[in-house]
């Protein structure tokens, strides 16, 4: 038995120390990865804010017309710092129209540029106009160099103030009680008279930014003539309910909401709708068969003065599209429950997303956190209601 | 020996225990004190957990049933943490000589832990060290349970050379009571492979290689209302995304760790010498298939361990221990689209410990007194929040009780325990602290059978604000040897 042992002993103590030896050198040549050499959190943006409004000269030296002291507000797509608020980097620019900012993360982010330029209007009276610029930055180089162009803010006194479109908590996939509701925010009357109510393609245009127009599938029009028309008008801080279908919906699912009381109704004379008693805003294309139904998670809805819009391009599908022009928006509106999505309308409209969280089905609705508060960035104008407040205000 | 053996398997609990936890944290809760230290035996199984040695660590067969359960609660806290931890196990555990070679160890401990107004966190760990941490926004209670099994084999193949197999599995899964519901579900698998090879009666050392994987998976369901819920997902210090998914989060972290060990024996002196290196690797991702990464972490530590006893008399009744543990600790995490760093941090971390355990002449008392300073140097770098620290954390506990075995069945043992913890007011995380509390436990031996239950209190109290934690541990043993 001793000798069997001896016999082993050499060979497992040569083995032992092999071992052992392969132990302590593997922390010197181990399969661990090297660390990165470049930071996140580090990145840099210089952006040079462009007026293209004619309100601000061109400074021949630098070939543009720099907006000066403009404020700028870079708001991540990808971080927040509350669920509610995305990280968001604030500057002004200096008299190049040069803002600066650093310390950044990675990713994609929502600049917004915003300027107000005293003028003196024919009378001789003072007055400002606000000159904005809107666009989706990536940054996924250490310095990244971009222009954003300034150009005359669109305002209007009169905004979508409410979307409810997910529909009532129910198993039946009743959704029928949507309805969109409008907010006079000025103290003047203002009036309804050929604006247009539309709803978008419906899908992430990527040239979309850069387009004077927003396409569109629907187009429902509200009576009168666009602009001049006096015949409907809606009194200084008024609400205006435009429902899917004016009537009680309770009476079919009882969680939904009772819109008999709405103050229009959005009507389709191209196909067997039952015209319910309130007055219609009613469908502008023939080829449309579908009531003024919008999306249950990711949709959006434009307000135009319903000037101008023509037929655009027809997709893949056979979807005639029409476009709106954007001087012609009063006010646009983009929601989805995922604020990750890529957005479907032009952030010249709306840079944000109102509805965030909102599932289908889940009798939620969306409303501006007070009413008419807008800053054409859905992401701060909106909060998620648990309940819709049709034709008044949560607060 | 029996008594020895107890402490041995105890001490094997509850450093499968840690291992299951995975890194090592600031825990102040629920802190054990050092008479395991004291009494367990100081080799290669118990010390450095190699299976080889399980052969010679101890010559008895015997079962064991226990349970133990860890209770605190308080608001004394950090920002992830509950209210309260309430963490209970029942273990069956068993070693068998099969062969005058060959042992066998099993244990399976089924685990039942109730956590209450867990802080947003929907993470195991929300501590861990990687930038990580999954959550929704709302406090809710969570409730986790699961076994976990562990079995070593060891096994002499000549005179001066042993081998030995471990491995450790576990399943835990928790659900939260509240919105957004979420369920997590671990899975843990360890291995070790191990050496000792004696070169003569003095010197015995030890090798241990041991592969794990740990694979987590949160499982976000749609709510009761149809909604989907607002997950954030943390990549460091306060910066997030924010997801409306009810899709699920994964999570691996698998790596290696290499150990080799040196037992040293004299007559009246022992001691152990360890160098080990542990490396880890985790992804987390969502989509199991498409893998859309959150990112990336790696974390690499060197550490040395070493713990000395010396016989103060010839019966060996009385003696001193000196120990000291150093820990290195460089990590890193990446971003998944560019793998640039969101964080980086170099830790060091020492522990020393002084401890005395006196027999006293001619009567059936003993003393003991145990001293453990741990001094912790983080540098922290989270390149996402731009926040940057360097400061030091600490904690002193000093422990001192007596034993008294009032008859050749029973033994009591009391004690109490004091604990200094200093933070750097750049963490954040609990404040300075002063910690007390008291031990008692009694055995009781019938033949083959022993018996124990031990109860140990103590209460934390911030010294910076009015906040407190309090805890409460207890159990009950039940051993036959065979």
């Amino acid at each position: 038995m001793q000798n069997t042992n001896l016999k082993f002993r050499l060979p497992w103590l040569k083995l032992f120390f092999l071992l052992g030896g392969l132990v302590l050198l593997f922390p010197l040549n181990r399969c661990a990865r090297q660390a990165p050499t470049e930071t996140d959190g580090s990145l840099s943006l210089r952006l040079i804010v462009a007026d293209q409004s004619g309100l601000i000269p061109v400074k021949e030296s630098l070939g543009y017309a720099p907006v000066a002291g403009a404020k700028a507000e870079l708001k991540s797509r990808n971080y927040y710092e509350s669920p509610s608020t995305p990280k968001t980097y604030h500057a002004v620019s200096d008299s190049d129209g040069v803002v600066l900012f650093s310390g950044l993360p990675l990713g994609e982010y929502t600049l917004t540029v915003q300027k107000t330029v005293p003028i003196v209007d024919p009378k001789g009276d003072e007055d400002s106009i606000t000159v904005r610029g809107n666009k989706i930055v990536s940054l996924f180089e250490p310095a990244v160099t971009d222009t954003v162009k300034a150009k005359l803010a669109s305002k209007s006194a009169l905004v979508i103030n409410e979307i409810y479109y997910a529909g009532p908590k129910n198993n039946a996939y009743y959704f029928y009680d949507q309805f969109v509701e409008l907010y006079n925010s000025a103290d003047t009357t203002v009036y309804l008279d050929g604006l247009i109510l539309c709803r978008g393609r419906g899908y992430h245009n990527p040239k979309m930014d850069s387009l004077d127009y927003v396409q569109v599938i629907y187009v429902y029009q509200f009576p009168g003539v666009p602009k001049t028309g006096r015949d409907y008008p809606v009194a200084p801080h008024q609400f205006v309910v435009i429902a899917q279908d004016a009537i009680d919906h309770s009476q079919f699912i009882k969680t939904a909401l009772d819109l008999s009381n709405a103050d229009w109704e959005f009507y389709n004379p191209y196909y067997s709708e039952i015209d319910n008693p309130a007055p219609n805003v009613v469908n502008a294309i023939p080829d449309n068969s579908t009531d003024f139904m919008i999306n249950l998670v990711h949709d959006f809805v434009i307000l135009a003065d319903g000037s101008d819009y023509y037929p655009g391009e027809v997709s893949e599908h056979g979807y005639q599209y029409y476009h709106v022009p954007i001087r012609t928006i009063l006010d646009g509106v983009e929601y989805s429950a995922n604020p990750n999505k890529l957005k479907e309308l032009t952030n010249q409209v709306d840079a944000g997303f109102a509805g965030v969280g909102i599932s289908k089905y889940s009798g939620k609705s969306t409303e501006r956190r007070r009413p008419g508060f807008d800053t054409n960035n859905s992401s701060l104008d909106f909060i998620v209601l648990d309940h819709p407040t049709p034709g008044y205000s949560h607060e | 020996m029996n008594r020895r053996s107890l402490f041995g398997i105890a001490l094997s609990l509850l450093l499968l225990s840690l291992t299951f936890g995975g890194d090592f944290e600031v825990t102040p809760g629920g802190q054990l004190t050092a008479w395991q230290w004291q009494s367990a035996q100081i080799n290669l199984y118990e010390y450095a957990r190699n299976s080889a040695w399980l052969q010679e660590n101890d010559s008895t067969n015997w079962m064991i049933i226990s349970t133990h359960s860890d209770n605190s609660w308080g608001d004394l806290r950090r920002f992830w943490d509950p209210y309260g931890e309430y963490r209970n196990a029942l273990t069956f555990s068993g070693q068998k000589h099969i062969s005058p070679t060959q042992t066998f160890y099993g244990a399976i401990t089924y685990r039942y832990d109730y956590v209450s107004r867990m802080n947003q966190a929907i993470d195991i760990q929300p501590y861990a060290l990687d930038p990580f941490v999954i959550s929704d926004s709302t406090e809710g209670d969570f409730s986790f349970n699961g076994p976990t099994v562990h079995v070593v084999y060891g096994q002499q193949i000549s005179s001066r050379l042993w081998w030995g197999m471990g491995l450790d599995y576990g399943i835990y899964r928790g659900l939260k009571k509240v919105y957004s519901m979420p369920e997590i579900i671990r899975r843990k698998i360890k291995l070790d492979v191990s050496l000792a090879y004696q070169l003569n009666s003095h010197f015995t050392f030890g090798l241990s290689v041991r592969p794990y994987d740990t694979r987590d998976n949160t499982k976000i369901v749609k709510q009761p209302d149809g909604t989907e819920p607002l997950i954030l997902r943390y990549r460091g210090e306060q910066v997030f995304t924010a997801v409306v998914s009810k899709s699920d989060r994964f999570a691996i972290y698998n790596g290696t760790e290499w150990q080799s060990q040196v037992m040293v024996e004299f007559s009246r002196l022992r001691g152990m010498l360890v160098l080990g290196y542990y490396y880890r690797w985790t992804e987390v991702y969502d989509n199991e298939r498409l893998r859309l990464h959150d990112g990336f972490y790696q974390g690499e530590h060197y550490y040395v361990n070493t713990l000395w006893r010396y016989a103060l008399n010839e019966q060996k009744n009385s003696f001193v221990t000196l120990g000291y543990r150093f820990r290195y600790i460089g990590d890193w995490a990446e971003e998944p689209v560019k793998k640039w760093a969101i964080y980086r941090s170099f830790q060091r971390r020492h522990q020393m410990r002084l401890g005395l355990f006196k027999t006293l002449h001619s009567s059936p008392f003993a003393v003991y007194a145990d001293g453990v300073f741990d001094y912790w140097l983080p540098d922290r770098r989270d390149y996402l929040a731009h926040l940057y620290r360097e400061a030091s954390i600490s904690n002193l506990q000093i422990t001192a009780g007596g034993l008294w075995h009032v008859n050749p069945y029973f033994t009591l043992q009391a004690g109490v325990r004091f604990d200094q913890y200093r933070e750097s007011a750049v963490w954040h995380y609990f404040g300075d602290f002063k910690s007390w509390g008291g031990e008692c436990k009694a055995s009781y031996r019938y033949g083959a059978k022993l018996f124990q239950v031990y109860l140990r209190y103590g209460k934390e109290q911030s010294s910076v604000s009015d906040f407190t934690r309090n805890g409460v541990i207890f159990g009950v043993r039940l051993k036959q040897t065979l």
